[in-house]
């Protein structure tokens, strides 16, 4: 087999199995072959790893695919498992066509005012969607935190010499016109930890709705699932188009629906995926019902050290809404002490709130849900 | 065709560069050593990733040792901007300057004045501008960016623009190219994605902790006074301790710091009160020391030496 052709054939397999593989990458891995040559498989699976792969998370798939192309193992046709992000059987699973049919949807605004109050999971599947269509449309204002990036200022704090040395020139080396930097304002991070066990089902959908909004408004926004694995969809969320969106994320995780081992998701999060450094300084979204049954020293510790971390942990629970609710569940009993604020979660309404409450961690500002495009 | 760079640094192929690194007391496995050759050879950034303490900015110092240039070292952290990366002015010799133009009499116009405010000895060089001063191809300069993560967005697209020409223009005085290259090593903590235009330049590389094996080796090298037993106990107890699951896995650094505490201590094996005692430099967080408590070290202690043969 010549290089090119085994780069061609393994860059095209890669690609099938799901891995993105850039042009220039391929074009680099074929040139470390005809540098080093392909005597040793060893070596050339570490080229080709250095080469192709631009991401620590892939490193598994990409060790199945090597060892399938070049020592024919493990090949079996594996479909990639779709997963449908539709919360209820009526619907039509979002499939590639389900993305690309423009459904119609029209927002009756009388009907708008009372969807706001009722509860998600009460809502039929058509109702549903203009609830969701409802928190697409949320506007935010930033909450912020000083950022340490220069910028000009009136204020005479700090002298900007080149800018003052620059007008000198013009007044004989005399500093008459002053020209000052301060410190600029940077959005503060929003942390979404959205819990998608099967408890949760009715609910999760909404707030990967608000937290999508979230990001297109404020742009410094990680989200993650927390089931029986972790996932970090925040790629997957950014879409410009909510529902191609959802699509996306149903595809990255595949444990909708599954067992809640919260507390472990919460201290994997703590300790891998650069958590602790997400969550430093953050506001702190977490979305679940509280219902854990793992261990509660492991939650106890994970929300412990969430807290020392994050400037502020808000807990969104959809049961909170209920006039007789009360944080028995024992999880959530556990996170009770760490956390700044529980918030219901049921509702679009619920939802307006809370983005309420984000935005006015950093400077006090109003948010509304537009149902006007006027 | 011109002769490669790795053909001029002397590291024709992997084993080679392996081999060099080694010369220099750091040991490369396969993995580190390919990804570290085509960085090389293509004339490519590499990105490294990987836990804290694994040895990522050290390979970034072997390299330099190994081709007996500088390593220039550029730490990023949030805000950081052109002026500390790049290149800056002296303002105060140029205020002097202009006083002193002024105080003298000289009538001097604008544009000669400006002229005279920007040139080479007001400049003050930065890390990014510095690394393309080099003229000696056989000894490229390290350029090492270390957390690129903490920095934000904008550097980043500015850091990929530099990455791709290796070209900075200063209004005042023009374009300075670089003669030779710089091998450019870029780290980062995972506290943010870094863009995929940003990583498509780079060839990646994820460093894990070395193999029990190549830990002792590794102990041995760089603390020769402790002996192949306490170097073996030292290596099977940190690999012990990263299988706990604790918030801050202690990583060949501090397994080097922790052998250089013991034999500055005189012991001759870690014992549970030698480990109780020099604890503080494997790990970092009192929560890590519950754990490792809660287990015993005896139990620990035991157990590693159990699975290694220590």
């Amino acid at each position: 087999m010549k290089p090119e052709e085994l780069v061609t054939g393994f860059v095209e397999l890669l690609r099938v199995r799901g891995l993105r593989v850039p042009l220039s990458s391929a074009r680099d891995f074929f040139q470390a072959l005809e540098m080093v040559g392909i005597g040793d498989p060893a070596c050339v699976r570490e080229m080709a790893r250095a080469t192709l792969v631009k991401s620590h998370q892939d490193d598994e798939l990409f060790n199945r695919v090597f060892d399938e192309y070049f020592f024919g193992e493990g090949v079996q046709e594996v479909a990639p498992r779709q997963v449908t992000v539709g919360f209820d059987s009526q619907e039509a699973p979002e499939g590639e066509q389900g993305i690309d049919d423009e459904v119609e949807r029209v927002v009756r605004y009388s009907a708008a005012e009372r969807l706001r109050k009722v509860d998600l999971r009460s809502l039929e599947p058509a109702q549903r969607r203009e609830a969701f269509d409802l928190i697409d449309r949320f506007r935010f204002a930033p909450p912020l935190r000083r950022s340490y990036r220069l910028v000009k200022s009136h204020k005479p704090q700090r002298l900007d010499l080149a800018q003052t040395l620059r007008l000198a020139i013009g007044t004989d080396g005399e500093p008459v016109r002053r020209r000052f930097r301060s410190k600029g304002w940077r959005c503060r991070r929003l942390l979404f930890l959205v819990d998608i066990s099967g408890s949760m089902h009715a609910y999760a959908e909404g707030l990967l709705h608000f937290a999508w909004a979230s990001q297109r408004a404020l742009g410094d926004v990680a989200v993650f699932t927390l089931g029986t694995r972790l996932n970090n969809i925040t790629r997957a969320l950014g879409a410009n188009d909510p529902d191609r969106a959802m699509a996306r994320v149903s595809a990255v995780v595949e444990d909708y629906a599954g067992g809640t081992r919260l507390g472990e998701s919460l201290a994997m999060f703590n300790t891998e995926h650069g958590g602790r450094a997400l969550a430093r300084g953050a506001i702190v979204v977490v979305f679940s019902d509280g219902w854990d049954r793992g261990d509660p020293q492991v939650m106890e510790e994970a929300m412990a050290r969430l807290c020392r971390l994050a400037k502020t942990i808000l807990w969104v629970n959809p049961l909170a809404a209920a006039a007789d609710y009360a944080p028995l569940a024992r999880g959530m009993a556990t996170a009770l002490p760490y956390i700044d604020a529980l918030l219901p979660g049921e509702s679009v309404r619920s939802f307006e709130h809370l983005a309420k409450v984000i935005c006015s961690e950093g400077v006090p500002t109003v948010v509304r849900a537009t149902h006007h495009n006027d | 065709m011109a002769e490669s760079r790795t053909d001029q640094l002397g590291v024709a192929t992997p084993e080679k560069l392996a081999q060099g690194l080694s010369s220099v007391d750091y040991l490369a496995d396969l993995k580190i050593a390919t990804a570290s050759f085509l960085a090389l050879a293509l004339e490519k950034p590499l990105l490294l990733e990987g836990d804290a303490g694994v040895g990522k900015t050290e390979l970034a110092l072997a390299l330099s040792r190994l081709f007996g240039s500088d390593l220039i070292r550029l730490q990023c952290y949030e805000g950081i901007d052109a002026t500390q990366a790049v290149y800056d002015w002296d303002y105060a010799k140029q205020l002097l300057h202009l006083r002193a133009t002024e105080a003298v009499g000289v009538q001097a116009d604008r544009t000669s004045l400006e002229a005279e405010l920007y040139e080479d000895r007001y400049l003050i060089e930065r890390p990014l501008l510095r690394s393309l001063g080099y003229a000696d191809p056989t000894r490229p300069p390290v350029l090492l960016i270390d957390e690129l993560d903490r920095a934000d967005d904008e550097f980043e697209a500015f850091l990929l623009e530099l990455l791709s020409t290796f070209e900075i223009t200063i209004p005042e005085l023009g374009t300075r190219r670089a003669l030779v290259k710089p091998v450019v090593i870029l780290t980062s903590n995972r506290t943010r994605d870094l863009h995929d235009a940003l990583k498509r330049r780079c060839l990646y590389l994820w460093v894990d902790h070395p193999s029990f094996e190549r830990e002792v080796e590794i102990i041995r090298l760089r603390v020769p006074e402790a002996s192949a037993s306490l170097a073996a106990q030292i290596g099977a107890i940190v690999q012990e301790f990263r299988r706990q699951g604790l918030v801050k896995p202690p990583g060949i650094a501090e397994a080097i710091d922790w052998a250089s505490a013991l034999t500055r201590l005189t012991a001759v094996e870690v014992t549970p009160a030698w480990l109780e005692m020099t604890l503080g430099t494997v790990i970092k967080y009192r929560e890590d020391e519950e754990r490792i408590d809660s287990v015993g070290l005896t139990t620990l202690i035991e157990r590693a030496f159990a699975r290694f043969g220590a």
